[in-house]
């Protein structure tokens, strides 16, 4: 392991595994205590869309990405707000569409085709440093913004009509929060793959939610998880040359399953 | 007065479509006091605060300044108000008139700078004008000047209130005043309008037709000044899975417009502390949220709509999730606590009636009001309905306790 820690490649993936680590933590938890976590699944397939226009037109993918996915996930953000009652099947046909649409593009492309795989399950150990700065950079504005409206995302979460009367700016909360975990999405797509993203969403902020005292504990809790399961997932991708993304996944969803097993146990004791 | 109200604002009387008698009524009425007012009125200088939309008519009518007061009904700059003052000062008796949203304390302002005082004339008030017990009190000039402004506006005003979903009316011609320190009790059956009702007053659904005013505002716009006590303890509130302890919970009663950050200074958690032990809950504040029992989540739940000292206390079926026992120390907390406080409480539980009320009102569909915490034998039947003598729930309900609903002998 150590002799990997000499490797470019390798100090690469372990920057980009503790950015992306502090930015799920943290977006994660407001979306997992918000019930948005279908939503942020719509947001990162819908994003292939996006990552299909790009090369249909020929742009750059990154800003393009953004716009395409912000667009649509800040659609949805309008469809959940409004509260209908086939929200979720709206979501799910966005979710489907977006990525029909990406592959559609891809395959109009001449010349050009797309390895799917590369954006399911991402790349950790090939990360370019630029999108290490970006990430970087959306962390900085992540904290930012989430200490500067702590209290309305936490009033929100617990009782939303309780703090749309005392006057905190609800709505404007939610379009943000969507806005926050789209643009998250994107960035990460390129780092880790949509399905790493959405696993290192939901596995560790709930895992923390579960112990922690407040909202922001669990920030840093789900931040800490996400850290170990980003390096345990390394050092087993390294160690039996596995697909990192996969591994990373592999160890959450084993530690997910065995917290809520240990959970399952102490009730029966406890009744 | 009416004709001349129609002629010079057929758009303003359209408004009042739905409670145009009461609205012209109420115009009449503040005529005849106006003019006794003035019969009655001491040499000095005067502030005066009219409470009512026609105001400006009245100005016009009686020959009263109205150029000054316009821009004093739109939140005078410093030197709109040096100029008022100015006015002021020049005649010996002035008259001001200002809206309904002015301030009191600018009244007050140009009130002390006159050396004059500030007479409130507020017809849309429960007990104006025929209640013997204001007895012209309210209006006699000086009658505010102990306490520098004395504003006889009710904290709730309702006027010919219709709301419709989706075309279904929920609530049909409501009229209603909550006067300020009143408690009030909303009874009604589920799916009467209660909670529609609620969601009225806090500005989250508009009316389909007629006015709601709360603090003499449209609702919503001092969302401040309300301290909500929501029904549910299931749903969201409910979770199992939010960290989140009591003392957070009451914290976020502090919530208001544009507060942001992340910390609380040490003064906020003083008073949620405070709100805590006056609900007889200190030992929960480091607890999570979602470990409390339903009367200590509810406890926690008016802690938090105390901790801002609102002006009005809103409490959405209290006793929902509570066993008995549990009901009736709520109760007591509530009796308690509420008092001084303008209180509406809802609940479809008559015991309710128990917990130091001073009024109830019965939705379903439409409204009834009665001044004392008993139930009239029209209310009783907006309730329950009119049964058959051979039904057992007839016989039920002409024996209930006198203290709960009038006997059918006085009725």
């Amino acid at each position: 392991m150590f002799e990997a820690l000499s490797l470019p490649f390798m100090q690469h993936a372990l920057l980009a595994a503790l950015l992306a680590a502090v930015c799920c933590g943290v977006v994660g938890t407001l979306v997992v205590a918000n019930r948005m976590v279908f939503l942020a699944g719509g947001i990162a397939h819908a994003a292939y869309g996006g990552v299909g226009l790009a090369y249909f037109l020929a742009l750059p993918v990154l800003p393009v990405t953004v716009a395409f996915t912000v667009g649509a996930a800040l659609v949805m953000a309008a469809i959940t707000l409004r509260r209908v009652e086939d929200t979720d099947t709206v979501i799910g046909v966005l979710w489907a569409a977006g990525m029909a649409l990406g592959i559609i593009l891809l395959d109009l492309c001449p010349g050009y085709t797309s390895d799917l795989m590369s954006y399911l399950f991402g790349s950790i150990i090939t990360v370019p440093v630029g999108d290490l700065i970006a990430l970087a950079v959306l962390n900085a504005v992540l904290v930012a913004v989430t200490l500067r409206y702590y209290n309305g995302f936490v009033a929100m979460a617990f009782d939303r009509e309780f703090a749309a009367v005392r006057g905190a700016p609800v709505t404007m909360l939610h379009y943000l929060l969507t806005a926050l975990a789209a643009v998250s999405v994107v960035l990460l797509i390129r780092v880790a793959g949509l399905i790493l993203v959405i696993a290192l969403l939901t596995v560790a902020p709930s895992l923390a939610m579960r112990r922690a005292a407040s909202l922001g504990r669990a920030m840093v809790w789900a931040t800490a998880l996400n850290v170990l399961f980003c390096l345990a997932g390394l050092w087993l991708a390294y160690r039996f040359d596995l697909t990192s993304g996969a591994a990373i996944i592999a160890v959450a969803a084993t530690v997910f399953f065995l917290s809520l097993g240990r959970g399952v146990v102490c009730r029966r004791r406890g009744a | 007065m009416r004709d001349a109200l129609v002629k010079a604002d057929p758009a303003g009387a359209k408004d009042y479509a739905a409670g145009y008698d009461r609205f012209a009524a109420s115009c009449d009425a503040l005529d005849a006091d106006i003019k006794k007012l003035f019969a009655d009125l001491p040499a000095g200088k005067h502030v005066f605060m009219v409470f009512h939309p026609a105001w400006g008519y009245f100005a016009r009518d009686y020959g009263l300044t109205q150029e000054p007061i316009q821009q004093l009904g739109r939140e005078p700059g410093p030197k709109a108000m040096a100029g008022l003052i100015r006015e002021a000062r020049k005649d010996g008796v002035k008259v001001i008139f200002v809206e309904p949203q002015f301030s009191t304390s600018q009244a007050a302002t140009v009130a002390k700078a006159i050396g004059g005082t500030v007479v409130a004339i507020n017809p849309l008030a429960a007990d104006w004008p025929a209640s013997p017990a204001h007895g012209g009190q309210g209006l006699a000039p000086g009658a505010g000047h102990q306490q520098g402004v004395q504003v006889r506006q009710p904290v709730i005003a309702i006027d010919g209130l219709t709301f419709s979903y989706n075309g279904q009316p929920a609530l049909e011609n409501v009229n209603l005043r909550v006067a300020e320190g009143e408690r009030l009790a909303v009874l009604g059956p589920n799916g009467g309008g209660k909670t529609t009702l609620l969601k009225l007053i806090l500005g989250i659904l508009r009316p389909s037709a007629g006015q709601i005013r709360v603090f003499g505002d449209l609702p919503g716009r001092h969302s401040a000044r309300i301290g909500y006590v929501p029904q549910r303890l299931d749903g969201m509130a409910e979770r199992k899975d939010l960290p989140i302890t009591g003392l957070d919970v009451v914290l976020m009663g502090l919530l208001a417009p544009g507060r942001i950050g992340f910390r609380h200074s040490r003064d906020e958690v003083r008073r949620a502390e405070e709100a805590l032990a006056q609900v007889e809950m200190p030992q929960v504040a480091g607890r999570r949220f979602c470990e409390l029992s339903g009367g200590q989540k509810q406890r926690v739940f008016i802690a938090r709509a105390l901790v801002s000292e609102p002006g009005l206390l809103i409490l959405d079926e209290p006793t929902a999730n509570i066993d008995p026992q549990g009901r009736f120390c709520l109760y007591e907390v509530l009796s308690r606590i509420g008092r001084g406080v303008t209180t509406l409480v809802v609940s479809h539980d008559m015991s309710i009636l128990a917990s130091g009320v001073t009024a109830v009102a019965c939705v379903n569909g439409r409204l009834l009001h009665a001044a004392e915490p008993r139930l009239t034998r029209e209310m009783v039947e907006l309730l329950y309905g009119v049964h058959a003598p051979e039904c057992p729930l007839d016989a039920y309900l002409r024996r209930m306790p006198p203290d709960i609903a009038v006997p059918e002998m006085e009725a």
